[in-house]
């Protein structure tokens, strides 16, 4: 079924259109979960919500790219899980060594709760996301947005882990930089 | 909170614009044909310049060379090592006055060729280039991604800007499209630091009907910063086309097809499908193997011979041809 006909089957409240977007992106909803939460029990939570979510958002919502928005909610679903589990117990997994590439990226300075409202942070990402090439976007989406590891790209994208790790502490120090001069701090 | 500020962060990064996340997408629909990854290792031994002259006389014997560092790209896969070197021919050698480098060994089937490569320094130079710009340890294998990062961070070297850049020509002087022409990792070897190895292959798909390619080697630095070869100045060889391992080309009653070397399965399938990954073979015996995608089949490989069918996530594939080889 082609994703206009599921989306079709969400604005006519057909159960079918859960079912039918389970069975063609379970796999790419699970992987996301998966690399967040590293824990079955936990991403099928985080997947269940997922559904319950693009139930309740689409209609109003009519997505142009439906996997597209699929991802956003699952990993927003699963980074939610991850924040209420960090408060009740003790975190030791590849999500936590990407949480602390992160922190290479952010300013000292800069809150990012303060900027999650306002558009000129994500606005500042996307106009240096523009500016990589396209393998360097490939690696940087794949790791902080897909979250897969770096040997997951390796494997994914036939490259070597020493291209990656070497493109991806460039990319960092350059959006770091990137973000600064944009003064957001 | 701690990482509250990162969490946000990648909360944030749900944002991005969606045409980054559809490049991703569209990229994963065009990798129809899956090239096997050899990200650290893969590759093999061939022949390559020679033609063993079966003459009156007793064919000559060869063997892989440099097998530590063949055996170390192939993260010691026994039946593939067992093959190449029966399979060995003269190993090619090319060399300047700073280095030496020697290609091991060559898998080539219809689709793929994939290289490894030994380099040794000659003089002092080229001993230098080698120790100086040795890209991961040995045991990298073992490495966690947290250990590859840190041991990154505090090697301070320009790393991918020495690693050897291999640059493919057609007969007729065309520079290749194609070609996989960035080499993999340079692997030092435990207690000689002026040896160390690589990987660099070719994708077949792209070339005509000729018989070799001219292989010429480069710095990768030096030959984008001052377009020159560097270290490797003067040196190339040509590499046959010729396959040593045999592939045979299956096609389901929709007409899809997919082709299934000894060594690995490429598919080329027309339908957009799941990516689900389930692979065996049924030979005419009543056997099966069940096997992985990615990489190299790893404890024997196949016996296309003897193929009745294969079946690739619940679609059976009979053999539409006979075995494309020219070994």
């Amino acid at each position: 079924m082609d994703d206009n006909q599921i989306i079709e089957l969400f604005f006519r409240r057909d159960e079918q259109a859960i079912y039918e977007t389970e069975r063609k992106y379970m796999e790419m909803c699970c992987k996301i979960a998966f690399n967040i939460l590293n824990n079955n029990e936990d991403c099928n939570e985080a997947l269940n919500d997922t559904w319950l979510k693009v139930w309740n958002s689409i209609p109003p919502e009519k997505p142009k790219n439906l996997p597209a928005y699929l991802t956003v909610i699952v990993r927003n679903a699963s980074i939610d899980k991850y924040r209420k589990n960090m408060s009740i117990k003790q975190l030791d997994n590849d999500m936590k060594a990407t949480i602390e590439e992160i922190s290479d990226i952010i300013p000292d300075t800069l809150s990012v709760e303060k900027q999650l409202e306002n558009k000129e942070l994500i606005n500042c990402i996307n106009d240096f996301i523009e500016t990589l090439s396209k393998k360097q976007r490939i690696i940087f989406i794949r790791r902080y947005y897909y979250f897969y590891s770096i040997r997951d790209i390796a494997e994914e994208y036939g490259w070597s882990v020493s291209y990656i790790t070497v493109n991806l502490t460039r990319i960092k120090r350059r959006l770091k930089k990137h973000i600064e001069k944009e003064n957001l701090i | 909170m701690i990482y509250k500020n990162e969490l946000d962060f990648l909360e944030l990064l749900s944002q991005i614009d969606e045409k980054y996340i559809c490049e991703i997408q569209e990229g994963e629909q065009k990798r129809k044909v899956r090239i096997p990854r050899f990200s650290f290792a893969l590759a093999a031994a061939i022949t390559i310049m020679a033609v063993l002259s079966i003459g009156a006389s007793a064919a000559i014997r060869y063997y892989i060379s440099h097998k530590d560092n063949v055996n170390h790209e192939y993260h010691n896969n026994q039946a593939l090592i067992s093959e190449l070197d029966k399979r060995a021919t003269e190993p090619i050698v090319c060399e300047n006055k700073h280095i030496r480098m020697t290609v091991d060994s060559v898998i080539s089937d219809e689709i793929y060729i994939r290289c490894t490569a030994t380099l040794e320094g000659i003089d002092n130079s080229g001993k230098s280039f080698i120790s100086d710009n040795l890209i991961l340890p040995e045991e990298v294998d073992k490495m966690t991604d947290s250990e590859i990062s840190n041991y990154f961070e505090n090697n301070d070297h320009d790393f991918d800007q020495f690693i050897p850049y291999m640059i493919a020509y057609s007969q007729s002087g065309e520079r290749l499209t194609g070609f996989n022409s960035t080499s993999d990792n340079m692997f030092g070897k435990k207690g000689d630091e002026t040896e160390a190895t690589f990987t660099f292959g070719i994708n077949k798909r792209n070339l005509g009907n000729d018989e070799k390619v001219k292989v010429e080697c480069n710095q990768l630095k030096t030959y984008f910063q001052e377009q020159n070869a560097g270290i490797f100045e003067g040196m190339s060889f040509e590499l046959p086309l010729k396959s040593n391992f045999d592939t045979l080309v299956l096609q389901s009653e929709n007409g899809d097809e997919i082709y299934l070397s000894e060594v690995c399965l490429y598919e080329n399938r027309k339908a957009e499908e799941s990516e689900d990954f389930n692979f065996s073979v049924y030979y005419n015996n009543g056997e099966s193997k069940t096997d992985i995608l990615t990489g190299f089949t790893e404890d024997s490989l196949y016996r296309l011979g003897e193929v009745k069918y294969v079946k690739f996530n619940g679609k059976r594939y009979d053999p539409e041809e006979l075995i494309k080889s020219s070994r």
